[in-house]
């Protein structure tokens, strides 16, 4: 879309948001917003921002600040606060505020008034609350982590509670500060945050970027304390709390700690390029240490980070909508729509996946619907052309693809796409595959290989054993029941030809009972063999019969090259 | 019977309070995530006073079912959830009386929202300050009236002699502004959207 259309739609967007906030929206005008927010996800960003813009001016005129809110509890009759509280006078979010503070009041003391002006001891109050975790960070991303036995559960928006200890046994965690203050941490971490300036990192590494307004981040680990004084440095600490120290830019303070009182170490402050190693050894010692930068991890692998969906009737997700994809270090967002279709080209396999009316498209009556169209035709995860067969050991060789099974020369078990245009190597994965996984199945997804077509010696089969998304990620969606249906000619040996897939009788499908979630990967040309700008025209996937599960694959599309790409996080 | 009416006739009813050494974390934790919990349903029903009676609904069941919570969990991911049922509840019993948004676009805006993080959040407050500072004099004046001083539209384009719909598209023209303002503060700072 053009630049003056991009600037239409935003006055019409724009428009639409304006009489929302008056109050003047007429049903019209409401119909068409509804329209736009159901389609647009950047609408969507526009209608948020636009609200919180509009919320924001009111508290901007009409908060005092929170420490000033008080409220004070005594015996006394309800109607007093009943009367004050049912007015529809509360207009704006301080009187909200007071009301629900007059709500909660209530419960607590089943008879009280609401007073602002502090005449009495207050027998409940902000300052006499107990303690309780504070989150002095938020988590900002994640890539296949796990958390350690007993450690909270984090997903992206989780608060970092202040004197909480966490543990991620694998993957990466990136947490932001209050104070700007960006942390990566590499699992396996043990790690704890004091306030919103300060990281105790007891186990694990750390890489720190502490942008300007965020000096003085300091990290804690059991030997140090290691200073930001606006730079971007890595910390790792061993078991024994051995701690090594790198400062890629900037400059930090490394604090070593008092083993004893009368012994002391003095603080070092260390530049760009410097490193730095504390032991104990009958008394702590300093080593200067080469300097590593390969310690410093400066953001987390490119991946499929998030997908969005529609929602069935019983809100589990169907339909993809989007997708949000770190390429080049860069997250971006792709509605369903800009992605790059594929056409099933050939299958040897054993079933597919129908949505909950278990319709067949070879026996709807409709000879337009094919069941290659659950795949490579519609944007359900829950359909698709399933159960691939596969090889134990990956693909060196053109597989054979004809539309009939030719019994002397048996095509190559998979299944092949051919994408709808060609698809780029650009930076980072440049294919997403869904895949759909019963959640009693392989926490990493069901491995599979992926060889490009057409497929010359220059090229090679990739293994992909660990999904981006996978049944242990937070962004795993469930999926609303599906239908799965086995090829009835031979539930064991399946078909054998893409021919096979549109007339082989079924065995009618079965509601699949046990719930399934979503999992996405994706695929970067670089590991099959291609140069950067190179294009792909399509790709053969095999399972990797490395256990009874087999590649389920509900959605693949293909990611426009980089520079046509407009929208990111 | 107004839903008010209706909070204050279960709190009379719902004597059960927290046992005490919940009372206080909960106000302070509804405390720091009121605003983002009020937004949220806001932005899923985009009315005054829908958004205040459900608000209300939500604190309330919050408040109620706060030993339920999981501690090691996000607050606010949890009160999403009691507030995106309060909300769907709300617009299933009013019957589209207002104008409200059909149940997939609602589930849409809230899969969404509940991504938004606070911080974000926090600096585009924070730099919705500098810019309102940006606006001229006499737009300032009337983001005064409208917002601090409450006062309504109708009134003011009657004091001025204005055009009531000259007044709205004003007030449109300078959120306008102050959203692109917001943006390029915080692209410049590479904060980004």
């Amino acid at each position: 879309m053009n630049q003056k259309n991009n600037n239409q739609k935003d006055d019409i967007l724009f428009g639409l948001l304006g009489a929302l906030c008056n109050e003047t929206i007429t049903a019209e005008q409401h119909q068409t917003l509804e329209n736009i927010l159901a389609e647009d996800a950047e609408a969507r960003q526009h209608y948020f921002n636009y609200l919180d813009l509009h919320l924001n001016l009111e508290r901007m005129h009409d908060e005092r600040p929170e420490t000033e809110i008080d409220f004070h509890l005594r015996t006394h009759a309800v109607s007093g606060s009943r009367t004050a509280v049912s007015s529809r006078a509360f207009k704006t979010s301080q009187s909200r505020w007071l009301l629900v503070a007059a709500v909660c009041v209530t419960i607590v003391g089943g008879f009280l008034f609401l007073n602002q002006t502090p005449s009495k001891p207050p027998q409940i109050s902000q300052a006499v609350a107990p303690a309780m975790n504070t989150p002095v960070a938020e988590v900002t991303q994640t890539a296949a982590v796990r958390f350690a036995e007993g450690s909270p559960f984090l997903k992206v928006g989780s608060p970092i509670d202040v004197h909480q200890e966490y543990a991620i046994s694998d993957g990466q965690i990136q947490l932001v500060f209050a104070n700007g203050a960006e942390v990566i941490l590499t699992g396996p971490a043990v790690f704890e945050s004091g306030s919103g300036e300060h990281l105790a990192v007891r186990y694990g590494s750390c890489s720190v970027f502490a942008p300007a307004g965020a000096e003085g981040f300091t990290v804690e680990t059991p030997l140090s304390s290691v200073v930001d004084y606006g730079t971007r440095f890595s910390v790792n600490v061993t078991e024994a709390g051995n701690t090594d120290v790198q400062v890629i830019e900037g400059e930090t303070d490394v604090r070593p700690i008092k083993l004893d009182k009368n012994s002391g170490v003095a603080a070092k402050r260390l530049t760009k390029g410097m490193a730095q190693r504390l032991t104990t050894n009958n008394g702590l010692v300093v080593d200067e240490i080469p300097f590593d930068r390969a310690q410093y991890v400066s953001g987390l692998p490119d991946r499929v980070i998030s997908y969005t969906t529609t929602l069935g009737p019983h809100h589990k997700a169907e339909d993809l909508t989007s997708v949000t994809v770190q390429r080049g270090g860069t997250a971006r967002q792709y509605a369903v729509e800009d992605l790059i279709g594929i056409e099933l080209t050939h299958y040897k396999g054993r079933s597919f996946l129908t949505r909950n009316d278990g319709i067949d498209p070879a026996t709807d009556g409709n000879p337009l619907t094919l069941r290659r169209h659950l795949l490579d035709q519609d944007r359900s995860l829950l359909t698709g052309v399933v159960n691939p067969f596969g090889s134990k050991i990956p693909l060196t060789e053109a597989p054979v693809m004809n539309e009939v099974e030719d019994p002397d020369h048996p095509n190559t078990p998979g299944m092949a796409i051919r994408f709808r245009e060609p698809v780029v190597n650009d930076a980072g994965p440049d294919i997403v595959l869904f895949d759909l996984q019963v959640i009693v199945h392989t926490t990493t997804g069901d491995a599979f290989y992926v060889t490009p077509l057409p497929f010359t010696s220059q090229r090679k089969t990739h293994k992909i054993s660990q999904f981006d998304i996978d049944l242990a990620s937070p962004e795993a969606k469930s999926l609303e029941k599906f239908w799965l249906h086995i090829f009835s000619k031979n539930q064991q040996s399946g078909i054998d030809s893409l021919t096979e897939l549109e007339t082989a009788s079924g065995n009618g499908g079965n509601l699949h009972i046990v719930g399934a979630k979503a999992l996405a990967v994706g695929i970067d040309l670089s590991d099959l063999g291609f140069a950067e700008g190179e294009t792909v025209e399509g790709i053969f996937i095999q399972d990797v019969q490395d256990n009874t599960d087999i590649i389920d694959p509900v959605f693949i599309g293909g990611l426009p090259p980089l520079k046509h790409s407009q929208k990111q996080q | 019977m107004k839903l008010n009416e209706i909070v204050f006739m279960s709190i009379e009813q719902e004597h059960a309070a927290l046992p005490d050494d919940l009372q206080g974390e909960f106000l302070h934790v509804f405390t720091q995530h009121r605003n983002q919990i009020y937004s949220y349903i806001y932005s899923l029903l985009p009315n005054r006073y829908d958004a205040e009676d459900v608000f209300q609904r939500t604190s309330l069941i919050l408040w109620k079912k706060f030993s339920d919570y999981d501690t090691t969990s996000s607050f606010f991911s949890w009160a999403c959830g009691v507030a995106f049922y309060e909300v769907k509840n709300f617009i299933r019993v009013a019957q589209r009386k207002r104008l409200q948004f059909r149940d997939d676009v609602v589930q849409q805006l809230a899969d969404d929202r509940v991504g938004v993080s606070q911080i974000k959040l926090n600096q585009r407050a924070a730099a919705l300050q500098d810019c309102i500072q940006k606006l001229k004099e006499k737009d300032r004046t009337l983001v005064d009236q409208v917002y601090r001083d409450q006062t309504p539209v109708k009134e003011l384009a009657e004091a001025t002699g204005a055009a009531i719909q000259t007044l709205y598209n004003r007030l449109n023209q300078i959120r306008h502004q102050l959203t692109h303002c917001i943006d390029r503060t915080l692209s410049y700072t590479g904060e980004g959207k």
